[in-house]
């Protein structure tokens, strides 16, 4: 990579943090309890939006790994999210109804909070639908990974989102608070993922799956990008570029091996096809607060499923992350 | 006193407080040393807690640092006072703060009772064999190492690369014949004596200061000069991963490492609260010393370094995104089969060669207009969509997605100069291809277009031009796939060998013996097409065919001659 390159990023770099740093003066605290983060914490970062619904499990899921602090950015529910968030005893969330799509789409509020309160911390960036999968997850806990990268001398680990989806029809797949919605968007696609890789910052770029097949076969090289990077020791300086997917300085985003062995990786299990996703695409397409010009929702608007919406005789019901590693979807590298 | 522990501490001190007031219990003498970087508060906590433990000591503490003579003056020191405290110590073991016993330490001592003058220490002659897996063996013995790799890698690099150009090569003092082994060792006290007190000690401790990594060499290296018996093997289990760092042990590895034949285990990950709860119980059984599984963590560790370091082919994900010189290998998970041109000659080949063969036979699967999988259906296993659009966007990824997800089974499929093109340069790129071409194929497929009317020589140009790129391409050297060429002329003259070839293309034998052939393309038409096209001016290498094979009874008409052709 030329010097010169190398020096535009930098400069890319330090405009999203000065960015970052006024966009984060769009958020009002709701409820501050990042004092009780002590040194060795792992904290979790999302942004929400009226997703009152999934928050029981979604804290269940990760409390159980051990994160130990929550910070929300709650962008203008209506639906008792915040009151929800609030009452929580690990939870600092911060309120505003600005827009999502002129922050970076809740990028710039992450990374404002992340320079504030996550420095020296490993964080785990995800948004609600989304569930962190890595190598023996059902019997280490989240810290034992970060200790064990921080051995390694390594700062961010890689992910590839899988998007799972129930049998039938999207709209009948019931879901109650609380419940795992991993046992009711419960298959996904094994192996039609496409793997590139962006020179400009050296992450992959993963495409495929069944958003693919289903929203966006007529246009398949405009599928939403499944390569993310959710968890990453914070240093000062450091700024998400675009969703979770890459990051500055460019370092961070070589999460893969490329001499042909294989360095331990994750999967985000990502479980947006339920219920709720009718009248939420309804909604987000009317707020026309997406990433290129909502490209996603319209085509999850235009699609007429028949019997079933995604799911087809080739899909395979979810178990754990062991299924994961054997179908390659992830691995866990030399972390034994 | 039968046995004795040396312990370096440096972290997580409640920890390393379990442990001590464990073998304190279990009365064994310990010496510890605390780096002199632990936090004092929590050095001070550990220490006021044995303060009144008479099995306890502590010795002074100095920095340690990895690879440099700090470890080694840390494990002299406390060594030195354990011994003053109990001269006729039967067993001394040098182990670390994050180590945990894995048998019953009745258990250790009843084994070291049958071994009373046996020395536990791993040394390997670094001339005679090689125990250090990567980087430097027998240069840390005769350059000088004054910096921390840790701290300056750089100059740490340059000085040994400076040395190396230099031709440095310190003189190994006589007595000594350099060995190397695991840093953990378990020695007698008479030994250990002779060591500490050995008359060379000034020089023996000024010659390691500069060598590399000594705490893997200096005991190692002594104990030959002063051990009546020595078995080489350490008691500590200890692996180590790609980049040099042991590998740490987890609740889930409690099973497992128990079956190991040694007596400790390092390292153990401090929030592993089963595996400290389980291994410092004061109440534990005996673990049977049996063989078996004895290895089943060392493989299951060796897997993961290999799968880190060379592991995996075939796929793709998060972690694993093989570039360069790795990328242009492996990239496919099996060998595979393409037929160019056989499905011109043979209309209904794809099901001849399933009946024939073990394969799982695809039509053209990247025929402009669809996808045709071997199963006939619109989706393929793992999710693959028989979408155009879709496969076309990355077309070899769609290749290796497919061998990948059927990957219990060899596959072929037909391709063409009328398919998707794309995905060309990476098939004959990929050493996993087996291809079978046959040249001027391109005569058949304008035989099968002219009935509908093409226009004759601009079409057949056009297709003998995009065959000759198709075999230029493939005689270039970047191709690593394995290439069958046949003649036009010799399939038409004798079939057989072409079907054999197909058939017998990834090493395996057809499953019976092929009488039944499949059914040949009307060859009627040959004759007049290779005429007309030489006619048209373009050049071929079949001629027309005194007597195609296929049609020796069936061919009522007159022969056509060569003369007529000219």
């Amino acid at each position: 990579m030329k010097f010169w390159d190398q020096y535009r990023l930098r400069l890319e770099r330090k405009r999203r943090r000065a960015r970052s740093l006024r966009k984060r003066r769009e958020l009002t605290p709701a409820a501050l309890n990042v004092s009780k983060i002590r040194e060795d914490d792992v904290i979790l970062f999302s942004t929400v939006r009226n997703e009152k619904i999934r928050l029981p499990f979604f804290f269940e899921y990760y409390r159980k790994l051990g994160v130990n602090h929550f910070c929300f950015v709650d962008n203008g529910s209506d639906d008792g999210t915040l009151e929800y968030l609030i009452s929580q005893p690990d939870v600092s969330v911060w309120h505003t109804t600005r827009s999502y799509k002129r922050a970076g789409f809740g990028m710039d509020w992450l990374n404002g909070l992340l320079g504030a309160y996550a420095v020296g911390h490993w964080c785990l960036v995800v948004d609600v639908d989304e569930f962190f999968v890595y190598p023996h997850c059902d019997t280490r806990p989240i810290q034992a990974l970060t200790h064990w990268l921080d051995q390694s001398s390594t700062r961010s680990f890689g992910t590839q989102l899988v998007d799972t989806y129930p049998k039938g029809k999207i709209s009948e797949a019931h879901y109650r608070p609380g419940d795992n919605p991993m046992t009711v968007s419960d298959h996904f696609d094994t192996g039609n993922y496409y793997y590139e890789r962006n020179r400009k910052y050296g992450n992959l770029w993963i495409q495929g799956g069944a958003r693919q097949r289903g929203f966006f076969a007529g246009r398949p090289a405009f599928a939403p990008a499944l390569n993310k990077i959710p968890l990453v020791k914070w240093k000062r300086g450091n700024v998400f570029v675009s969703s979770t997917h890459n990051l500055l300085p460019r370092s961070l985003n070589l999460v893969y091996a490329h001499n042909g062995g294989q360095r331990a990786s994750g999967c985000l299990v990502h479980t947006k096809f339920l219920e709720m996703f009718s009248t939420k695409t309804k909604e987000e397409l009317a707020r026309k607060q997406h990433y290129a010009a909502s490209r996603e929702y319209n085509s999850y608007s235009k699609h007429r499923g028949g019997k079933n919406d995604l799911w087809n005789g080739q899909s395979v019901k979810y178990k754990d992350w062991r299924q994961l590693e054997s179908l390659g979807l992830m691995s866990s590298g030399d972390w034994a | 006193m039968e046995l004795g522990f040396v312990i370096l501490a440096h972290e997580n001190l409640h920890r390393v407080g379990a442990l001590v007031e464990y073998l304190a219990k279990q009365n064994c003498a310990i010496s510890l040393h605390i780096d002199a970087h632990t936090p004092a508060k929590e050095s001070n906590a550990l220490r006021d807690q044995f303060k009144t433990n008479k099995h306890v000591m502590f010795t002074d503490s100095i920095h340690c640092e990895w690879g440099r003579f700090s470890l080694v003056q840390a494990s002299l020191s406390a060594a030195e006072l354990l011994l003053q405290k109990h001269p006729n110590i039967g067993h001394v073991a040098l182990i670390s703060g994050s180590c945990l016993p894995i048998r019953p330490i009745k258990q250790f001592k009843h084994f070291l009772s049958r071994h009373k003058a046996t020395d536990f220490i791993q040394s390997v002659s670094v001339e005679k064999d090689k125990w250090v897996q990567d980087g430097l063996n027998e240069e840390r013995f005769t350059l000088y190492f004054p910096v921390s790799w840790k701290r300056n890698r750089f100059t740490f690099d340059k000085l040994v690369q400076a040395q190396r150009i230099l031709g440095v090569n310190r003189q190994i003092p006589t007595h000594i014949e350099p060995h190397t082994g695991s840093q953990w060792w378990c020695l007698t006290g008479k030994t250990l004596q002779l060591i500490v007190n050995d008359p060379n000690r000034a020089v023996n401790d000024s010659y390691f200061k500069h060598c590399w990594i000594p705490d893997e060499s200096y005991f190692q290296t002594l104990v030959r000069n002063h051990s009546e018996r020595i078995e080489s093997r350490s008691l500590t289990f200890a692996k180590f991963d790609a980049q040099g760092k042991p590998f740490i042990l987890y609740d889930d590895h409690l099973d497992a490492i128990s079956k190991s034949d040694a007596f400790f285990v390092r390292k153990v990950w401090v929030g592993a609260d089963k595996m400290y709860a389980q291994l410092l119980a004061s109440d534990r059984d005996k673990v049977p010393m049996s063989k078996v599984g004895a290895k089943s963590i060392d493989e299951h560790f060796e897997a993961a370094l290999a799968q880190r370091t060379s592991g995996g082919v075939g796929y793709f994900n998060a972690g694993r995104f093989p570039g360069g010189y790795a990328g242009s290998r492996g990239q496919t998970v099996a060998p595979f089969a393409v037929y160019y041109g056989l499905n011109d000659l043979y209309p209904d080949i794809v099901n001849w060669l399933c009946k024939s063969s073990d394969m799982v036979c695809h039509g053209h699967l990247f025929h402009r207009q669809r996808v045709e999988f071997a199963t006939g259906a619109k989706n393929f296993l793992g999710g693959l969509d028989g979408n155009v659009k879709i496969r076309n966007r990355n077309p070899y990824g769609f290749l290796q997605n497919l061998l990948w997800n059927d990957r219990e089974n060899k596959h072929c499929f037909q391709f063409d100069l009328r398919d998707h093109q794309a995905v060309r340069t990476r098939l004959t790129q990929d050493e996993n291809a087996h291809i079978i071409v046959i040249r001027e194929g391109w005569i058949l497929k304008y035989l099968a277009a002219k009935k509908v009317g093409k226009d004759v020589p601009s079409y057949a140009r056009q297709l003998q031009d995009m065959e000759r790129a198709f075999l230029l391409e493939l005689e270039q050297s970047s191709t690593s796939a394995s290439v069958s060429t046949f003649d036009l002329q010799d399939v038409l003259e004798n079939p057989q060998q072409i079907l054999n070839a197909a058939t017998e293309i990834l090493g395996d034998a057809p499953k019976h013996a092929l009488l039944d052939m499949p059914k040949m393309v009307d060859l009627n038409g040959v004759n007049k097409a290779l005429r007309d096209l030489k006619n048209a001016g373009l050049t071929l290498e079949t001629v027309p065919l005194a007597k195609p094979a296929a049609e020796k009874q069936a061919d009522k008409q007159p022969r056509s001659t060569p003369k007529l052709v000219q």
